[in-house]
């Protein structure tokens, strides 16, 4: 080809590595999150990544395009200097499902309270997204703590403003990752949410560089 | 900002549009505002998704910016609602929205809907829009739908209670 595609590619390189990079740790980070998600149910649990984006925080909604969905969204804040949000979000009905597995399997019992599923799906926030965490943590050398969880139950947008709000007033971009959960054939709506700031964006990409270069 | 005449549309964060009767324009909202302003004599009506209460504070040139932020995104609606044909003798406001969606946990961040809320308010109040009805608060995101023509807002929330204000 011409000289002038090299220096499109040569232009764009640059880009290239980094998401490359994010993509390749939040993979890493996904992956330990299905297999912790897999044995909290007893089930099979695979997790693709069919999305890395960065976009304003008012592009979000339609990015992710769940807007009226009725979702349960366990909410957890990377402590210390990172200080950025972390979502795992399930539909309200595979939350149920999944909270009726782990109860069944963990406790043997049919019959939930309130207060139990309430208990159960924080612990599966804390599993979940301290599994994608912990990937991180273990591949990176960083030290990521995060908050105990909190959780909502509401249509998804109205949850997200909050967070986009946040976004805004630190006048900063959403990086979006979302994961896609599947169960056998059934498929699982789920996505883990990371808005990323922009040193820990960069430590990521730092470390990931000198670890995939050699 | 867009002007649609078709018979639904929806709006997403720090967007704004005017339309005509019949039209019914609808957003969701947790901590942001839904701030319609309408003028029932000529059938005309807009809404505006607030995000922020303040422009000074924080803008850095994002998108919509002037729509984001309560203090700008007032003047801006009923500008627009002027320059289509309504009259600002006529117009009428409401809000819903403002929520607090984790009432738990304790951010300071998670009390934007109260002063989102309260900015909108004297906003209107300076310009002398009377605030005619309001749902704003509480810890439930609301689907909104508002008839551009009439005023009428038909707020939802997921426990499956539905008003109209």
């Amino acid at each position: 080809m011409s000289g002038q595609d090299e220096s499109e590619y040569g232009r764009n390189s640059e880009m290239i590595p980094e998401n490359e990079i994010l993509r390749e740790i939040g993979s890493m980070g996904a992956g330990h999150a299905a297999t912790a998600l897999s044995e909290l149910i007893q089930q099979k649990i695979s997790i693709t990544f069919p999305e890395i984006f960065v976009a304003y925080p008012e592009e979000v909604p339609k990015k992710l395009g769940l807007h009226d969905m009725p979702t349960v969204v366990i909410y957890k804040k990377l402590q210390g200097s990172y200080d950025c949000d972390i979502l795992l979000v399930f539909g309200r009905e595979e939350a149920d499902k999944i909270v009726s597995a782990m109860i069944r399997n963990t406790f043997n019992m049919e019959e939930l309270d309130e207060e139990m599923k309430k208990s159960a799906i924080e612990e599966v926030g804390n599993i979940v997204i301290g599994s994608f965490l912990s990937a991180i943590s273990n591949f990176t050398d960083m030290e990521l703590l995060p908050t105990p969880p909190i959780h909502t139950t509401d249509v998804f947008d109205a949850i997200l403003d909050v967070f986009l709000a946040k976004l805004s007033l630190q006048n900063r971009k959403a990086m979006v990752f979302q994961t896609c959960f599947k169960k056998n054939d059934e498929k699982i709506y789920g996505a883990v949410i990371i808005f990323l700031n922009e040193k820990l964006r960069a430590e990521l990409i730092s470390r990931g560089k000198s670890w995939l270069e050699g | 900002m867009n002007e649609e005449n078709e018979k639904k549309v929806r709006i997403g964060m720090a967007e704004m549009i005017v339309a005509r009767n019949p039209t019914i324009i609808s957003t969701t909202v947790g901590s942001c505002i839904a701030l319609c302003m309408y003028d029932s004599i000529n059938r005309i009506g807009g809404m505006v998704h607030i995000v922020l209460p303040k422009k000074e504070d924080f803008d850095k040139g994002n998108i919509n910016s002037a729509q984001k932020y309560a203090d700008t995104a007032v003047p801006a609606l009923l500008s627009a609602l002027i320059s289509k044909g309504a009259k600002k003798e006529y117009i009428k406001a409401k809000i819903a929205g403002g929520a607090n969606m984790f009432p738990i946990f304790n951010h300071p961040i998670l009390k934007i809907g109260v002063n989102n809320a309260n900015v909108v308010k004297k906003k209107l109040a300076e310009l002398g829009i009377p605030l005619v009805a309001e749902d704003t608060g509480g810890n439930r995101g609301r689907i909104i739908e508002f008839e551009a023509g009439s005023g009428t807002m038909k707020i939802n929330t997921m426990d499956g209670k539905e008003r109209k204000i």
